[in-house]
């Protein structure tokens, strides 16, 4: 039971408000107590009925009938009660408690694999949790409460008994506090083992074709062999281990049952106890004996429902960046990093980095890949937080200012582009819902998405699929530019894609940024030359800070690494693919 | 669920299982036995009592008792074993077999269902049928036995009272079980659909959560995520309505108190009326009390037995697709001279053609580039060589050899391929090098990686080239992860190489390292090369420019500029744009 309680503990915190579950517990119990009368009521009743007084019997029967009825209205009301506090109290609240929390943990929170693991949270986790109040408590509390109710009833009638009744208990709960650790140990090793397999044959799959050529698709791709046979073993292992305790477990039972048979039996012949009393206690021990071996199964049930809430809780438990509803107004669209040091856990990435971009300058970010590029324009939207110095827009700190607030002023077009499965119309009109149909045809025709709808059979109407499925990389591209032209945000946060669009997607990007960048404060991760070349000061970052800063004439005149990345990647652009 | 029902092919899971149908016969003749032996202990507590109200001999019924606790409690876990034994076997033979399976599946296949249908296989499918095999099964046999053993026992006591007892169950039945049915298949679907819905609206939400932070909480994900919240609440709030509460009245009228209430009421009577011998009424509190027992559990067995059936035949269709045909007759191509003969091939049997009748001839020591708008046949082009597909029409050769006729390893060895999705395996650096040739030497992998100019990265690994990749790609960026997988086709030294968009990982710094590398995989091979970036083929000695499935001009890069075709307009169209 404290581990049930501890649960509902858990429960409640992830839902912030009390569960429900407490009334159940008593619904239930006092259900348990009321179907334990009915089979109390068995003792008097034999008494009368092996002793042919079918008169004395009756008012026992009335009893007996009186506590099944109360027994099935308590039960009726507690379960119907349990599936409706389950659904709405608890799943639809977890659910949406989830929905509010992940909508405001921050941006560098959302790693790979994050998607799909959180659809299985809302989806199947929650719904194993709502089982709790209808079925799982129902199972747990009248396993407990209908024995405890015959085993004080048959004190009263016969100590010796009742003692029989009970001793095995302290016995048969440690054996089983032994099967659950046992598991657990266990299982760790078999699940990891079976995630391996997954992993693997994932991978196998997506390696067909190198697999092939290296013949191990017919001799069989040892790796993946070794997954499955370690899979195959630790279940058995699991198994191995688990049978021994889970075996003793149902042995201590049984031969708590066995004690108690032979016991009434010699107690009855004795003539200490009488016949009838006798008879009653061994078919309500024998009725008993059942639902304690199952309830090894309702441990199953208890665990599955313990994991999933722990999974919700890892992430109700995730921390949201500290907000605040009211600060100071920018004064401007200037963006500047003053000293700022930021790290992924033990990895540094940028230490003591310093820039400022001015209102309306484009400035460029190059640098090889891991110099902190992406983590700088990252930071100046609030992904994460830095670990020391500042970010500030117009002057504030970005902590200081609302989430609404900073947004408002932030327009970002990164290189995976995601939509919306709705239409185009909508995708775009996000940028501003308020805004008119002028203005949403206004942002297309800045981001070359016109051609792209007038391309496209239903126009403005065509649906884009999930994720945008339906449009080419590209295409994508222009949806998310005419989006950021649509808000009109004064700063503009630019990752140039550096996967290759074909050529007329290329240029008609190039030409959708450009128009996005006019008068804006611009802070690009550059790609493209004509991108670096044009900006108003390129910053060259190694090692997370800044190597150096200039314009792209004096950077080349200072013949440093600036000079060298130029004619790099002047030669790459004229590299021509040769077979001789 | 309906669509459900008519997807499962019954035999399936019945052909799936043969290879554990000794062990799984023996789990069942272990749980048939335990479940006689189940009986036991009722049977003795009726004829002790019986025996001690008529003076006949106790003990040997005592101890019968006893013994039949204990020997239940050795059947059942002997049958548990097994049939989990049996479960780990077969878990590990089906998943083996599918592995081979997929092994010879046409390449094409995968990149169509992506590595999630084998996952869902390897995953879900065959943990559906995991529950099946190691519990339902022996359950199912359990719940037949037992209940059959019982009534045996009890019509051999009195037959009336036994018809009064199974009238009472038949009748609970009948009024509930219709409500069940009907009620599942109401409201199973929708409920289904509803979870599925809340799934795809939580990955919408996380991956378009920079959109949500952006835009705000009117995005269309935050609503769409409510309101699915919502349509699921309302789905298992009907459902409950119509199964929770017949499932709760079964659970109710079945129940032991209820069983007992009704056995004392009619047996009170039946003593009464002098039908029966008070002492005839032990059996029926003993057995039949607990009769309906296991019939609760049946449905949870159904369920079982149906998520086997639907698992199974999920897997059952994969490992009936077609693999690639192997030629009876395997021929050796000559050279590495490859020719396209009007070849025709759409993805579907109504999809329009994706390649419609082109021809093309590559020779050895040649570039050949496909040039084309998104959507034009290049990349299918560059997929039917290494037989992703087979054509429907007109023939590829390779060597003057048919591709069909070319045993698929074969073919693989001779046809590098480096496409724009770097795939690389959870092994060291080393092993997925030597995957191109797995007879190479330590100093042969390690000269393919100085000329794909990645030897230096891996050196500076923590175990250089012992490190082991992750599924992150162990700290590699993007274009150092496509240089190791040119590596890997350097190192294959195939006489022909197929390059798909091969430079789209590079950022700014490692773009000029990659196009070193693809020079040194280059030289002297047949090479066919989809790019993007038109000028890294215009020195290509051949250019074939692709629309709509047709070969719309071909020739060299001066003559198509001169043509002023559609390869001129892409060229001035990306041109303007890279003249920086």
């Amino acid at each position: 039971m404290s581990r049930n309680r501890l649960m509902i503990g858990t429960a409640e915190e992830l839902m912030g408000s009390s569960s429900g579950m407490r009334g159940q517990i008593v619904w239930f119990a006092l259900a348990g107590v009321a179907q334990g009368g009915v089979f109390a009521a068995l003792l008097p009743l034999l008494r009368a009925l092996l002793s042919g007084d079918t008169g004395g019997a009756l008012p026992w029967l009335a009893v007996a009938a009186g506590c099944a009825v109360l027994s099935a209205l308590l039960l009726w009301h507690a379960a119907n009660t349990g599936y409706v506090v389950g659904i709405e109290r608890i799943g639809d609240r977890l659910a949406r408690r989830i929905g509010e929390h992940v909508v405001r943990l921050p941006l560098g929170w959302f790693t790979a694999g994050r998607a799909g693991r959180l659809a299985r949270l809302t989806s199947t986790s929650v719904q194993d949790v709502t089982g709790i109040p209808s079925t799982l408590l129902q199972q747990i509390v009248m396993a407990v409460a209908t024995p405890v109710t015959v085993i004080v009833v048959t004190f009263f009638v016969d100590w010796r008994m009742g003692l029989a009744l009970v001793v095995t208990a302290p016995v048969a709960l440690a054996v089983f506090a032994w099967v659950s650790r046992v598991l657990r140990d266990t299982h760790g090793p078999e699940d990891h083992a079976h995630a391996e397999v997954t992993d693997r044959v994932v991978e196998f799959a997506q390696a067909q074709q190198v697999l092939r050529a290296a013949g191990r698709t017919e001799e069989g791709w040892t790796t993946l062999d070794r997954a499955l046979a370690g899979h195959r073993d630790a279940y058995l292992h699991k198994l191995g281990r688990a049978s021994r305790p889970f075996g003793v477990y149902v042995l201590v039972v049984e031969l708590g049952f066995a004690t108690i048979m032979v016991m009434g039996t010699y107690l009855a012949l004795g003539g200490s106890l009488r016949v009838p009393d006798a008879i009653a206690v061994l078919i309500l021990a024998a009725r008993f004996v059942e639902p304690l071996i199952q309830a090894g199964d309702l441990g199953g049930m208890f665990r599955i429902a313990r994991v999933s809430l722990d999974a919700i809780g890892e992430v109700m438990h995730a921390k949201p960046l500290p907000t605040v509803s009211e600060g100071p107004i920018p004064a401007d669209a200037t963006v500047e990093l003053d000293d700022v040091s930021f790290g992924y856990g033990e990895r540094r990435v940028l230490d003591g980095f310093t820039l400022r971009c001015p209102p309306g300058t484009v400035t460029a970010l190059v640098g090889p890949s891991g110099a902190g590029k992406t983590t700088v324009t990252r930071l100046v939207a609030r992904f994460w937080d830095v670990d020391s110095g500042a970010v500030r827009i117009g002057g504030v700190d970005v902590r200081e200012l609302p989430t609404a607030d900073l947004m408002s002023r932030l327009a970002l077009v990164f290189q995976d582009v995601y939509l919306f499965d709705g239409t185009i119309e909508e995708n775009v009109r996000l940028g501003r819902p308020d805004a008119t149909d002028a203005e949403v045809r206004r942002a297309a025709e800045a981001a070359r998405l016109d051609e792209v709808v007038a391309r496209l059979g239903a126009g403005w109407e065509t649906r884009v699929g999930e994720g945008g499925s339906r449009l080419s990389g590209g295409e994508r591209q222009r949806v998310s530019i005419a989006r950021a032209v649509l808000k009109d945000a004064p700063i503009v946060l630019l990752d140039e894609a550096t996967a290759a669009l074909d050529a007329e997607n290329e240029v008609a990007v190039s030409a959708a940024i450009a128009e996005l960048a006019r008068d804006r404060t611009v802070l690009v991760i550059a790609h493209r030359l004509s991108t670096v070349a044009a900006a108003d000061q390129i910053a060259v970052l190694d090692g997370g800070r800044i190597a150096e800063l200039g314009t792209h004439g004096e950077l080349l005149a200072g013949g440093g690494r600036y000079a060298r990345f130029w004619d790099e990647r002047k030669r790459a652009a004229g590299w021509r693919l040769a077979a001789s | 669920m309906a669509d459900d029902d008519a997807l499962v092919r019954p035999g399936a899971l019945a052909e799936m299982l043969r290879p554990v149908r000794g062990r799984l016969v023996l789990g069942m003749t272990l749980a048939g036995v335990g479940a006689l032996f189940a009986m036991v202990p009722f049977i003795a507590v009726a004829e002790v009592g019986r025996a001690l109200l008529s003076g006949g001999a106790v003990w040997p019924w005592a101890i019968a008792g006893a013994g039949g606790a204990v020997l239940r409690a050795f059947f059942m876990g002997a049958s548990a074993s097994v049939c989990h034994v049996a479960n780990g076997h077969f878990e590990y033979g089906i998943r083996s077999r599918l592995a081979r399976h997929l092994g010879r599946l046409p390449l094409g296949w995968f990149g169509d269902h992506g590595s999630g249908e084998v996952k869902k296989a390897v995953s879900d499918d065959i943990k559906g049928m995991h529950h099946l095999v190691s519990h339902a099964l022996s359950d199912m046999t359990s719940a037949v036995v037992a209940p059959l053993v019982g009534i045996v026992y009890l019509l051999l006591v009195d037959w009336r009272m036994t018809l009064a007892l199974l009238g009472f169950v038949a009748a609970v039945l009948a009024v509930v079980s219709p409500m069940l049915k009907r009620g599942y298949q109401a409201h199973m679907g929708t409920y289904n659909r509803a979870q599925a819905e809340l799934a795809k609206a939580t990955v919408e939400l996380v991956d378009g959560i920079e959109v949500v932070k952006t835009y705000g909480g009117r995005a269309r994900a935050s609503q769409r995520f409510d309101e699915a919240v919502t349509t699921l609440t309302q789905r298992c709030l009907a459902w409950t309505a119509a199964m929770g509460r017949p499932a709760t009245a079964m659970n109710i009228g079945l129940a032991p108190a209820t069983m007992l209430v009704w056995i004392l009421a009619s047996g009170t009577a039946f003593v009464a009326a002098g039908w029966l011998p008070p002492a005839d009424l032990l059996p029926f509190l003993a057995v039949g009390v607990g009769l309906p027992g296991p019939y609760l559990q049946v449905g949870s067995a159904a369920n079982m037995l149906r998520q086997g059936q639907l698992g199974a035949t999920h897997v059952d269709r994969l490992l009936g697709l077609l693999p690639l045909a192997e030629p009876a007759e395997p021929r050796r191509p000559a050279d590495g001279r490859v020719v396209f003969d009007d070849v025709r091939f759409s993805y579907a049997p109504d999809a329009p053609p994706a390649l419609d009748g082109v021809s093309a001839v590559l020779a050895p020591g040649t570039v050949t580039a496909l040039v084309g708008p998104s959507g034009s046949g290049k990349t299918t082009m560059a997929r039917l060589l290494p037989r992703f597909w087979d054509p429907d029409g007109g023939a590829i050769t390779l060597g003057g050899v048919d591709v069909r006729d070319i045993p698929s390893r074969e073919l693989l060895s001779r046809v590098a391929i480096v496409f724009q999705d770097v795939v690389l395996l959870r092994e060291s650096v080393r092993d997925n090098i030597r995957l191109g040739r797995p007879d190479a030497t330590d100093a042969e992998v390690e000269a393919a990686a100085k000329a794909a100019r990645v030897h230096d990265v891996i050196m500076a690994l923590p175990d250089g080239y012992d490190t082991v990749l992750g599924s992150d790609g162990g700290g590699l960026s993007g274009g150092e992860r496509q240089r190791v997988t040119i590596a890997r086709a350097i190192l294959q030294d195939a006489p022909v190489v197929v390059l798909d968009e091969a430079t789209a990982h590079a950022d700014a710094e490692s773009e000029a390292a990659i196009q070193e590398a693809l020079s040194e995989l280059a030289a002297g091979r047949t090479v066919m090369v989809i790019a993007h970036r038109l000028h890294t083929i215009a020195g290509a000695d051949q250019i074939l420019v692709l629309d709509s499935g047709r070969i719309v001009e071909r020739g060299r890069h001066e003559g198509l500029l001169a043509a002023d075709g559609l390869y001129a307009r892409l060229w001035r169209a990306q041109n303007t744009e890279v003249k920086a």
